[in-house]
């Protein structure tokens, strides 16, 4: 019996190449400040976890970042087919703190 | 047995009865939008807590209000978000496309953009109305420094000159007028007509935010389509009890006040 090894060419090599985006997700840039966070999302996710996940990056606590696209507030629970995102130019939502002031 | 729809019954019972903000809010959007409701952000827990006396607002308050006044408003009247002018502060390319809901060309198809201002220097709020009709940008800012005039000044001029090369329009900087005004009504309302920071929050911004120099009822022939604000701007339920003041009657909360007086520095263009 011959002995089959398995192609490991075929096998798709792990790469930290960010511009690729899988199948069926969208790739999202978070810009706050001068930092740049990049996700892959699906269309129907929410934005919850990209929220979530850039304030633990910068290690901000939980509410603290607001985020916007095109000068719409973006909310949690949106996702990208909710704020009918044009998926023809790069995403990009912008990520500012919290204001606070007296009137 | 036939249902009963809730945006079918009164706004007063909504606000007071049933779980007021939400059903409201999204009542209205419903009415507006129809069968698509696109109901504004609610502030989240934090914004409504800075709705109370002696604490600060925040921007989530803030723009919360600012969505319920843009489902009011005319399509000619636009307001921002606070971040707006933060934005606006790393350059113009970057807010160029929050303009995309606006009728263009702006300076001929608007008449008027609102721009809330947040002075992180100050912990501050101010706003900065833009009126394309009579070309005057009103600055309005409570404890108003000069230097904070000239510097919100000098933005809006860029501003306006980069609106209006984005849009290919002709610009005559010389024909604007750029007003500061320092009194804002709640400031002289609030002994008697503004018991609480939430409630002052709401008339600094139908009063003040919207048109303050020509008074109450252009303000709100200029952001409202009619002349029937909704019940909450206008509160007279419960929880909006008025402070009885010693020094002068309580006026009634419809009652509208004659116009501030003009308490206002006009800068001429300098070139």
């Amino acid at each position: 019996m011959p002995d089959v090894k398995p192609d490991i060419k075929e096998r798709k090599p792990a790469t930290q190449d960010e511009s690729e985006v899988p199948d069926g997700k969208v790739q999202i840039t978070v810009i706050l400040g001068e930092q740049t966070f990049k996700y892959a999302v699906k269309p129907t996710t929410a934005f919850k976890k990209v929220f979530e996940t850039t304030e633990k990056q910068v290690a901000a606590s939980p509410g603290t970042l607001r985020f916007h696209y095109n000068g719409q507030r973006l909310r949690p629970q949106q996702t990208l087919e909710e704020i009918e995102a044009e998926l023809d130019e790069p995403v990009e939502f912008h990520a500012q703190l919290e204001q606070i002031g007296g009137a | 047995m036939r249902l009963v729809r809730w945006n079918q019954l009164g706004l007063t019972l909504l606000w007071t009865h049933y779980s007021p903000p939400r059903l409201l809010v999204q009542s209205m959007a419903r009415r507006k939008y129809g069968q698509r409701p696109r109901p504004p952000h609610l502030p989240s827990e934090g914004g409504f807590i800075t709705f109370r006396d002696g604490t600060l607002v925040n921007d989530d308050a803030i723009n919360s209000y600012i969505d319920v006044l843009k489902m009011f408003a005319r399509p000619t009247v636009h307001v921002f978000n606070t971040f707006f002018f933060s934005r606006l502060l790393d350059g113009f390319d970057k807010v160029a496309t929050w303009h995309k809901d606006l009728r263009h060309p702006v300076f001929t198809h608007m008449e008027r953009i609102i721009v809330p201002i947040h002075l992180k220097s100050q912990s501050h709020w101010a706003t900065v109305s833009i009126d394309f009709k009579r070309h005057i940008v009103t600055y309005m800012d409570s404890i108003f420094l000069p230097s904070t005039f000239e510097f919100v000044t000098e933005i809006m001029r860029k501003y306006l000159a980069d609106l209006a090369a984005l849009e290919t329009c002709s610009f005559d900087l010389e024909a604007w007028t750029f007003i500061g005004s320092k009194d804002t009504p709640w400031k002289v309302l609030r002994p008697t007509e503004v018991p609480s920071a939430r409630l002052q929050f709401m008339v600094d911004v139908v009063w003040g935010v919207i048109d303050y120099p020509r008074g109450y009822d252009h303000a709100l022939q200029s952001i409202f389509p009619s002349h029937s604000p909704p019940a909450f701007i206008l509160p007279d339920e419960p929880d909006y009890v008025h402070v009885p003041c010693p020094l002068s009657p309580v006026p009634s909360p419809r009652s509208m006040p004659p116009p501030m007086p003009a308490v206002a520095t006009v800068i001429p263009f300098r070139t």
